[in-house]
């Protein structure tokens, strides 16, 4: 799916469910933007979108650096703290 | 740690439980030191109870003001703190913060965990509900992954 792009019906085939259920999934799939889907008559093709899946992996990695910071701030406060006593 | 959906931080600190827990739950407390950078000061107002809401207004040395507000979800004296947390610096919309603190005596085993919202409420400019879908996707990658 992410190197060529994948027909419907291949995405449909391993799962225990009609090939409308899918297409449904790969709606919300494509309405979140992690999946671009094109239109060739009656074939449907989905490509993979990787940007948002770049995106979370950056919020979580930022997310991480400000609660290192975060700590590394509380870590001087209580040691101030403690000087003060 | 890194995990799907969140990410998890664990501290040593050399205070014991109480006065780790105050620092993160009395807002002039909270003031000293809720900020990411040098030259950064922070207005706090919080309401501690369940439901309660508390915000964080940052401003940073050029005097952008980042703000960062939600509600307690949980409260338990001097161990445990879960609160919702949006900040739209982020794009992020009610993720969840765990503190947990384990007493040590005279130091505190600080274990942090920000799980990201498993419904589609986290925003990132227009690219609503994106995140909610990782863990789809990522199963239909799985199935993919075996059948390829």
């Amino acid at each position: 799916m992410s190197a060529g792009g994948a027909v419907m019906s291949d995405l449909a085939e391993p799962f225990a469910m009609s090939l409308e259920a899918v297409s449904k999934h790969v709606r919300v799939l494509e309405k979140a933007r992690l999946v671009r889907r094109t239109r060739n008559g009656r074939t449907h093709r989905c490509r993979l979108r990787p940007e948002p899946l770049k995106d979370a992996a950056r919020v979580l990695t930022q997310l991480a650096s400000l609660w290192n910071k975060r700590l590394d701030s509380l870590e001087r406060f209580l040691l101030e703290l403690k000087g003060a006593e | 740690m890194p995990m799907n959906d969140g990410i998890t931080v664990r501290r040593v600190l050399s205070s014991p439980c109480k006065q780790v827990f105050e620092a993160w739950t009395r807002p002039e407390l909270m003031a000293r030191w809720f900020f990411a950078g040098v030259g950064w000061t922070t207005k706090v107002t919080a309401d501690l109870r369940v439901g309660g809401r508390y915000q964080l207004s940052m401003r940073d040395a050029s005097g952008t003001v980042h703000e960062q507000f939600g509600e307690y979800r949980e409260i338990v004296p001097v161990t445990r703190l879960v609160f919702t947390w949006s900040c739209p610096d982020l794009g992020l919309v009610d993720s969840v913060v765990t503190i947990n603190l384990v007493d040590l005596g005279a130091r505190t085993e600080l274990e942090l965990t920000h799980v990201l919202p498993p419904d589609p409420k986290v925003r990132r400019g227009h690219e609503e509900g994106w995140i909610g879908c990782l863990t789809n996707l990522e199963r239909l990658l799985g199935h993919l992954g075996h059948h390829a």
